[in-house]
């Protein structure tokens, strides 16, 4: 499991005190999560002022709708990163009646910001977004793709290992996968 | 052309080696190069080590007030008043007054400034609402610290300033300001810089800066959205006539980072 975390740092008992309302457990959250919050909103919104705004807003409906977070079922940065995307879908909504003011800005002042940022931070929202939904897939789907995500194997080799039929194997990767992509995706139509 | 079926695509997108038609096909197809895409995002974030230690330091964090908001609309305890990101960005003395020269009030929550109007920092004046901390903060201070003498000049009109500037924002920022050169008893020469909001992402520095932009001199930090800098004796303000408030991150180079939040030129 440890390969699959994608913020070492948290400690999976913050989630049941996050849960239950231990306010250092969002202190921490937010020390480890507001940089990733706030470039998101950042680059999504090229505002360091809205994006500041969005970073603020984010906290405040993790905190306040802790009472749905269910530490069983999912974990806290997966969680922040899908309130992150909705608030900035948010804040898009809210300022859609500024339209012309938001285009003539973008395309008065394009983000100079590397576009790798982006990717960097999209990445690891998408990273933490997937961690644990291995375990989320069931057997024999979870051992079949820690074995092509882990050690490289083929599905030729995979079905070697497992003792399991070519096919079986194939049909296995592609529902998981696109499982994992409609985590993603189900995920960015609410932004 | 035959697209590729759904299970070749997740194959590919795992690495796998489907031949050259299967490579081909997915370079000219443009359905088949989107399910592929998807799919490959999918394993690059599942997949471990494709991105090891992913650049923290391409993030970049939320202002200093951002947790003082949070902290204030919910109102947390007092325990958990202080920036979970570190003291290194809001260097003491976040709020004991205007001038980096203050010392800290002993109190747990610095009171933040409104910023603008969208922070509304219901507790922001926490420390002020409270007359015996605040008492002992003012006793502590030995009460003539910059900062009244800040509050002084500021209630004083009859103080003539040298020279003062206009702040305007730059590039893509807002913040707006004001700079005023004043001249104390000893001849000594403060340069007062206030800004309505700072937008800063790592801290703000104060520089003076020669017209062409060939010269600069720094000043100091500015921690909130004001400061009292001294200006050195003999500096030619009419040869470094730029106030300017730069954007600096933490990354230990002293030279000008080349963002600047706000700009004006000093008129007497």
């Amino acid at each position: 499991m440890a390969p699959f975390e994608a913020s070492p740092a948290w400690d999976a008992d913050l989630n049941e005190s996050f849960a239950a309302g231990d306010e250092t457990a969002l202190a921490e959250a937010y020390r480890q999560f507001s940089p990733l919050v706030h470039t998101l909103a950042r680059r999504s919104l090229r505002d360091p002022a809205a994006a500041d705004d969005v970073t603020q807003e984010v906290f405040i409906r993790v905190w306040r709708s802790r009472s749905a977070f269910d530490p069983a079922r999912a974990r806290l940065p997966a969680w922040i990163v899908g309130i992150t995307r909705n608030a900035i879908a948010d804040a898009h909504a809210a300022s859609a009646h500024e339209t012309r003011r938001v285009l003539a800005a973008v395309e008065s002042a394009p983000d100079p910001e590397p576009a790798t940022g982006q990717t960097a931070a999209e990445a690891l929202a998408d990273r933490i977004l997937l961690d644990g939904e291995l375990e989320k897939l069931g057997e024999p789907q979870g051992s079949i793709l820690k074995l092509a995500f882990y050690d490289d194997l083929t599905h030729s080799q995979i079905s070697q290992k497992l003792n399991l039929p070519l096919g079986t194997v194939k049909s296995h990767i592609r529902r998981s996968l696109s499982q994992l992509k409609s985590r993603l995706e189900v995920d960015r139509a609410t932004s | 052309m035959q697209h590729l079926d759904p299970e070749s695509l997740s194959l590919l997108a795992l690495g796998e080696e489907l031949g050259d038609d299967a490579a081909a096909h997915l370079r000219a197809c443009p359905d088949c190069a989107e399910d592929y895409a998807g799919l490959r995002r999918a394993v690059v974030a599942a997949k471990p080590g494709m991105d090891a230690g992913l650049e923290a330091a391409a993030l970049e964090p939320p202002g200093p007030r951002v947790w003082a908001g949070i902290h204030s609309a919910l109102g947390l305890s007092d325990d958990v008043a202080a920036d979970p990101l570190g003291p290194s960005r809001t260097q003491a003395p976040p709020a004991a007054g205007p001038t980096t020269a203050a010392p800290p009030p002993p109190v747990p929550l610095p009171a933040p400034e409104e910023r603008d109007g969208r922070n509304r920092p219901r507790g922001g004046a926490g420390w002020m609402r409270r007359p015996g901390v605040w008492l002992a903060a003012a006793a502590a201070a030995a009460l003539l610290t910059a900062g009244i003498v800040w509050s002084a000049q500021q209630s004083r009109p009859a103080v003539t300033p040298l020279a003062q500037a206009e702040l305007a924002p730059v590039d893509r920022h807002s913040a707006t300001g004001v700079a005023r050169v004043l001249e104390t008893g000893d001849g000594q020469r403060t340069l007062e810089v206030r800004v309505d909001k700072n937008e800063a992402r790592g801290y703000q520095e104060v520089w003076l800066i020669a017209p062409d932009l060939s010269r600069l001199v720094s000043l100091g930090v500015m921690t909130s959205d004001a400061g009292s800098f001294a200006v050195p004796a003999g500096l030619d303000l009419a040869k470094y006539p730029i106030v300017d408030v730069s954007d600096e991150p933490m990354d230990g180079n002293p030279a000008h980072s080349s963002v600047s939040i706000v700009r004006g030129t000093l008129a007497s």
